[in-house]
């Protein structure tokens, strides 16, 4: 059940006449009830993997909490993450690691036939997975005592607007809010629904038009030159940063007409001038629950070696950042080039410093900003290749022919000409006028006559640019 | 030592690690309020920290900083 489906807007329109209407003490249940529904929508057998992270992490949290010594405490935490990270490795990696084993075996001439499991990976088991052993890290840290009460715990594991593809909530800021009564409230649900129609414009009008382009350079990786792969993979930005963020914001809209907050998962990323910067912007629930969960425990670990400790932490989350979107080898690169621009960052900071002094700032900044972006590109090639060769192919062309502008004329011609200006046109206005919709949508600016006019002027595009083919979000595939 | 002793204390950390003699810290400082307060920083603040007070800062200790008060309850805590 997607969100962009009618299916969907049925099942909420029910759910929320439903939720004002019953008392708070049955509300829990509701939403638990929904989530899980909501979910079995998909595939119904794998509700099961859910309730079963739920038991482990619920009944961890309170393990830890009741024992005696740090060792015990530890005891507990590593059961956690062994049975929930073993999950998620199981899903995720099984078949990986598996046709590993057998070319090394065969390179060897020894008989290995075993293909590997047929299972479909359970969707946004990377995403509950960090949320619970994010739980589970904040217990052992002391950061929060356990939730006592199962039906709520049950409803944070899974709560259905988050569930797919996050934002990852901390369970600090998430849980505490289902304990709290939320009444009808017309102007937060206003606030809700201005999330929801500026998802459902990015996903719809610029997200979704922008795929069978991106998918006819990257399946036939060979046949273009770089100034073509150049363009399709700058589209592919917009349509990665346009769909996810999309589905953030539609999470963010549905659970705040429930009286729900949920956090900020973008913030701009493409006006970023380094990379740090970037990650402070994109997908920023996963780069900060990295951080706090993985970066700073492994720097603080280490922290008697100094400077190369950060880089080492660097190295080791980016990596397991690159393969948490899954078992390829494309992913691992794209970790790979994230920590070595970041180590670089790091190491320079100083220089750029000076540098930064030195040069008028419009330069510097636009430069800066122009820079991270094509790196950004370059480094999201890896991202959408569909496979290790491809992506060789993609890197060589990216930097043997970017100025081979014929290829490129040819390409949009081929792609629909006009049509294709015109999605275009679409995707300029839209990077040109993000902030400041957004702003609107934030309700940080309060333009009556702005206000007004945008969100009718937003739907009436849907409506009339809308693509309306029900394509799942991309994220859903990690 | 007083609270107010451990401000003037860290304050001078402070100093030192962000190379700033014009910064201003209190209880409710956070690493947004300060430029250059990044991972870097902090584990060299902590490092630093560590050396001065003459006190042990663990992983744990560092998860549950969120600004410049926790952290001088922290030291408070480390020092008996």
């Amino acid at each position: 059940m997607l969100f962009n489906s009618f299916e969907f807007l049925v099942f909420f329109s029910i759910l929320v006449v439903v939720y004002f209407s019953i008392a708070q003490r049955f509300r829990w249940m509701l939403l638990l009830g929904a989530s899980y529904y909501f979910y079995m929508s998909w595939k119904p057998e794998y509700v099961l993997l859910i309730l079963f992270t739920s038991l482990v992490s619920y009944y961890c949290g309170i393990w830890m909490h009741n024992a005696k010594t740090l060792k015990r405490r530890k005891h507990f935490l590593w059961l956690s993450l062994a049975i929930n990270l073993g999950v998620l490795f199981f899903f995720k990696y099984f078949n990986f690691v598996n046709d590993g084993v057998r070319e090394v075996l065969q390179s060897f001439s020894l008989h290995y036939s075993y293909e590997g499991l047929d299972i479909l990976l359970p969707i946004g088991i990377s995403f509950y997975t960090f949320q619970t052993v994010g739980y589970n890290l904040d217990v052992f840290y002391q950061v929060r005592k356990p939730e006592k009460h199962f039906g709520i715990f049950a409803l944070f594991v899974s709560f259905f607007p988050q569930l797919i593809a996050g934002p990852i909530e901390r369970s600090t800021v998430l849980l505490p809010q289902f304990k709290k009564e939320h009444h009808f409230n017309l102007e937060r649900i206003q606030h809700g629904l201005k999330y929801i129609i500026w998802g459902l414009f990015k996903k719809l009008v610029i997200a979704d038009r922008l795929v069978p382009i991106i998918g006819e350079a990257y399946g036939n990786v060979g046949d273009y030159s770089g100034s073509t792969l150049w363009f399709a993979t700058f589209l592919y930005a917009i349509q990665l940063y346009a769909d996810f963020s999309a589905y953030s914001e539609i999470a963010k809209g549905l659970a705040k007409i429930l009286g729900y907050d949920l956090m900020e998962n973008f913030d701009h990323p493409f006006k970023s001038k380094n990379i740090t910067e970037f990650w402070r912007r994109w997908h920023i629930s996963l780069s900060f629950w990295l951080r706090d969960y993985l970066y700073n425990p492994i720097l603080f670990a280490k922290k008697k070696w100094g400077r190369p400790a950060v880089i080492y932490s660097l190295f080791i989350t980016f990596i397991l950042c690159g393969v948490w979107h899954g078992a390829k080898f494309t992913y691992l690169i794209f970790g790979l080039l994230q920590a070595f621009v970041l180590t670089f960052e790091i190491l320079s900071k100083k220089w750029r410093k000076n540098l930064q002094s030195s040069a008028p700032k419009f330069f510097y900044n636009n430069l800066s900003m122009l820079l991270t972006f094509g790196f950004t590109l370059f480094s999201f090639s890896f991202f959408r290749a569909d496979s290790f060769s491809d992506s060789m192919v993609l890197s060589k062309a990216l930097f043997s022919t970017p100025f081979d502008f014929n290829d490129l004329f040819s390409f949009i011609k081929a792609s629909g000409g006009i049509r294709l200006a015109f999605t275009l046109t679409l995707v300029l206005l839209f990077l040109s006028m993000d902030h400041k919709i957004y702003a609107l949508v934030k309700n940080e600016k309060s333009s009556r006559f702005q206000k007004l006019l945008i969100f009718p002027a937003l739907l009436a595009a849907i409506g009339m640019f809308g693509y309306f083919g029900e394509v799942e979000f991309i994220y859903f595939q990690f | 030592m007083k609270t107010e002793e451990i401000y003037a204390q860290l304050l001078d950390v402070f100093k030192n690690v962000f190379e700033n003699n014009s910064i201003v810290i209190e209880e409710s400082t956070t690493a947004n309020d300060i430029e250059n307060w990044d991972s870097m920083t902090h584990l060299m603040l902590i490092t630093e920290i560590e050396t001065d007070f003459k006190i042990e800062i663990n992983g744990m200790d560092v998860m549950n900083l969120h600004n410049v008060g926790n952290l001088v309850s922290l030291i408070e805590r480390k020092l008996g």
